[in-house]
């Protein structure tokens, strides 16, 4: 089955409208599409078993006694499955994933999955567990309005966890809806990537090239990056979809030396719709973590700021690299589907001084908020903004176009090299959109002298990877909740 | 001996283990922590004592360290106010919307993403054998700036938090606190703001201003307009009239740099106009 540039589109509605992040043994390109694959008898080849079509309360075991019913997944593959022990693993969706339903161009609407009832499938349009944007609406990446000069747009690469493990979650792929399958000589070389290597149903480029398909797989997604090399003059920065109520745009601004300074006129950063100067729209923004200089190695400056979206139709966020001086920065720009999201750097402030060509990965907490239904998000950004900077990419020459089947995070995505005079700066990002589930133990008392059980770890553990460029770098961490 | 505080290091499970042991009495036999005996829900102060080391280590946004040259005196934690404090997720009401906070800073429905409140306390004594650098060092106030960038005012800056309030529900606690209420040093910080109301600690009410009970939490809002709260407002103690005008907060680079050099950033561009 063909996807279309249409998406999500609340026209003409047709099942593969709905495949975007939820393929089982077949979507994607088509590929596998009655083959000689067996199937599910159940499963739609479309990526559809009806019986999954409601949305699946996420495993939250409040009470602790380890035998609730909710639906939980294992390493970000993109199938669900049943409390411990039991139940077929399935290609379904959680309660708080939402539909984004919209017109051509139009913003999106967050639409409920259903429980019950009569399915709508227009709820279902669009529909991802990923916590970025998947949808561009008919925007782009790039430098739209404001102050342009020596602004340049990063190119991203995109790797995602090709869902290949053990033998109930085989062949069930993973977000956000483009497939990767490294079977079949996709570490090898000619054409084996054309006919190995699937995307979709986002942009699938038949290549013998992995950089461009990798870069053709970050078409869609909501994560920019670009580098600048002026001071104190406002650009608009692409956001590469269109955002609707809820959503949230949290901006990584890295900048080299000298110093960075604290908006006192204006907020950091502004959300405008349309393209050059744009119209305003009304936004909640905060400075998650303020400038920090940090003098090891050559001097860097991070702040972190966030935007929630208070309407619908942004398009385009202002940045400004108010700085003591002209020094080359780096602007990491992420769209986060609402609604209900929350945003926290858990680490910002650390100097890296060695260049990493392996990736170091760090646990975090999958309990962190406590017992909830919501999808926890995990970030990691490994950041240099200087020039003259290489990011070692794992994927590049002997790598299987996609993540590990058992890494904490569900996608990776490389930014294009710094270069000698102009477009500095390069970077590393993880991304797990955890949909793991809470699991609960013994009966604890708070400090209030309450019982309740603890939360645990839920059915594996989210990660953050560290991959710092050649130039000095940081690794900002950022940890929130969405839906 | 050396004085100072840090504002951006954790205490390690050990050093909160052995603080919390050198003050086990005052939070095991008189509830100085929590709000019921202990000795009913736990076994063990030591099972007591690990379960609140867990919760604090998970929950804590900026432990305010204090340390004679190498050795660690005493911290406080401060948490997020919009943290849930119990299992049934309950918060304490000061972080209620119809709160004494609230009230004060206004119609901000993000006040409590850039409010902070405090949460335990412990110390120990010093190499002069006793305790009283809790109420004598200059170095333990809120205020305090080392010129190191460890300022409790930065780390708040730097974390995105414009200000922090404390209740305290004891009586022992709430007595002391006023009684040193005019030192500029340690924690009876002249520069801290008193509120009237204070409300029950597990009822939607106000018990107004009562040091000598146990079931009305006592407001103090740390460090004074320093760091962030207004200079005058009707919830205020009446005795908060003497408070020192302005504090100045410490020196912030990206802050202060662009004052001093004049600087200010572009003015936005225009929206566009079809």
């Amino acid at each position: 089955m063909a996807f279309t540039a249409n998406n999500g589109e609340r026209k003409n509605v047709r099942m593969s409208e709905m495949i975007i992040s939820l393929t089982d043994e077949g979507g994607g390109d088509g590929t596998e599409v009655n083959s000689s694959v067996t199937h599910n008898s159940i499963g739609w080849s479309t990526g559809f078993k009806l019986s999954y079509m409601y949305g699946r309360t996420p495993y939250n075991d409040s009470n602790g006694d380890g035998s609730d019913s909710g639906w939980y997944q294992v390493y970000n593959l993109n199938s669900m499955t049943g409390q411990i022990g039991s139940g077929l693993p399935g290609v379904g969706r959680f309660t708080h994933t939402r539909g984004r339903y919209r017109s051509a161009t139009g913003a999106p609407t967050n639409s409920t999955v259903q429980t019950s009832g009569q399915i709508n499938m227009a709820n279902l349009t669009g529909i991802s567990n990923y916590c970025l944007t998947t949808d561009p609406c008919g925007q782009t990446r790039g430098v739209k309005g404001g102050y342009t000069t020596n602004t340049t747009t990063k190119t991203v690469l995109a790797y995602f966890q090709s869902g290949m493990a053990g033998s109930n979650d085989t062949r069930k792929n993973f977000k956000p809806g483009i497939i990767v399958n490294s079977g079949g000589g996709s570490t090898g070389t000619g054409t084996a990537y054309n006919t190995s290597s699937r995307a979709g149903p986002g942009v699938f480029t038949s290549s013998t090239n992995k950089s461009q398909i990798a870069t053709a797989m970050g078409t869609n997604i909501g994560y920019s990056a670009y580098s600048t090399r002026h001071t104190n003059q406002w650009s608009h920065l692409g956001l590469n979809t269109k955002l609707t109520t809820g959503d949230r745009v949290i901006v990584v601004a890295h900048g080299g030396g000298g110093n960075m300074y604290t908006f006192s006129s204006n907020g950091p950063i502004y959300l405008r719709s349309g393209t050059g100067g744009g119209q305003a729209v009304s936004a909640t923004v905060t400075t998650l973590a303020a400038p920090h200089k940090n003098t090891t190695g050559s001097d860097d400056n991070v702040a972190v700021y966030s935007a929630v979206c208070n309407a619908d139709g942004a398009t385009m966020v202002g940045v400004n690299p108010f700085h003591s001086s002209a020094q080359p920065y780096l602007f990491h720009v992420f769209c986060i589907k609402g609604p209900n999201t929350t945003a926290g750097v858990m680490q910002y402030t650390t100097k890296y001084t060695q260049y990493e060509t392996s990736t170091t990965k760090t646990n975090d907490d999958s309990s962190a908020f406590g017992f909830q239904t919501q999808q926890t998000y995990y970030i990691s950004i490994s950041s240099s903004p200087f020039f003259n900077n290489i990011i070692s990419n794992p994927y590049l020459y002997t790598g299987s176009l996609g993540l590990g089947t058992t890494e904490g995070f569900d996608s990776v995505y490389v930014l294009s090299n710094g270069g000698s005079s102009s477009d500095p700066g390069t970077g590393f990002v993880t991304i797990s959109s955890y949909n793991g589930g809470v699991r609960g133990q013994t009966i604890n008392d708070d400090k209030y002298g309450f019982s309740y059980p603890d939360p645990i770890a839920g059915f594996y553990t989210p990660q953050y990877g560290r991959r710092i460029p050649s130039q000095d770098g940081r690794q900002i961490r950022i940890r929130g909740k969405r839906g | 001996m050396a004085y100072r505080q840090t504002n951006t290091l954790r205490p390690t499970e050990e050093q909160f283990k052995e603080l919390f042991d050198l003050n086990i009495n005052a939070f095991w036999k008189h509830q100085a922590y929590t709000w019921y005996d202990p000795k009913l829900t736990f076994d063990t102060p030591e099972e007591f004592r690990d379960a609140i080391v867990k919760w604090s280590l998970e929950h804590t946004k900026i432990y305010q360290m204090w340390w004679e040259d190498d050795t660690l005196l005493g911290f406080r934690a401060f948490l997020e106010s919009n943290l849930q404090e119990d299992f049934i997720g309950g918060m304490v009401h000061t972080a209620g919307d119809d709160g004494p906070i609230p009230k004060i800073v206004g119609d901000d429905p993000d006040w409590k993403l850039k409010c902070l409140k405090t949460d335990i306390f412990l110390g120990k004594p010093d190499s002069t054998g006793n305790k009283q650098w809790y109420w004598d060092r200059p170095e333990i106030t809120p205020i305090w700036n080392n010129n190191d960038g460890e300022s409790l005012w930065e780390a708040m800056h730097r974390n995105g938090y414009e200000r922090a309030y404390s209740c305290v529900h004891g009586s022992v606690q709430k007595q002391m606190l006023w009684e040193n209420r005019h030192k500029l040093t340690g924690f009876g910080s002249a520069h801290d703001i008193w509120l009237q109301n204070g409300y029950s600690f597990n009822e939607r009410r106000q018990l107004g201003f009562d040091l000598n009970e146990q079931t009305s939490f006592v407001y103090r809002l740390i460090g004074g307009e320093s760091l962030g709260w207004p200079k005058h407002h009707a919830l205020y103690h009446l005795n908060n009239t003497e408070r020192p005008d302005k504090i100045e907060r410490p020196y912030i680079l990206s802050i202060d740099e662009p004052i001093q050099k004049g600087i200010k950033e572009a003015p936005i561009p225009p929206e566009q106009v079809d």
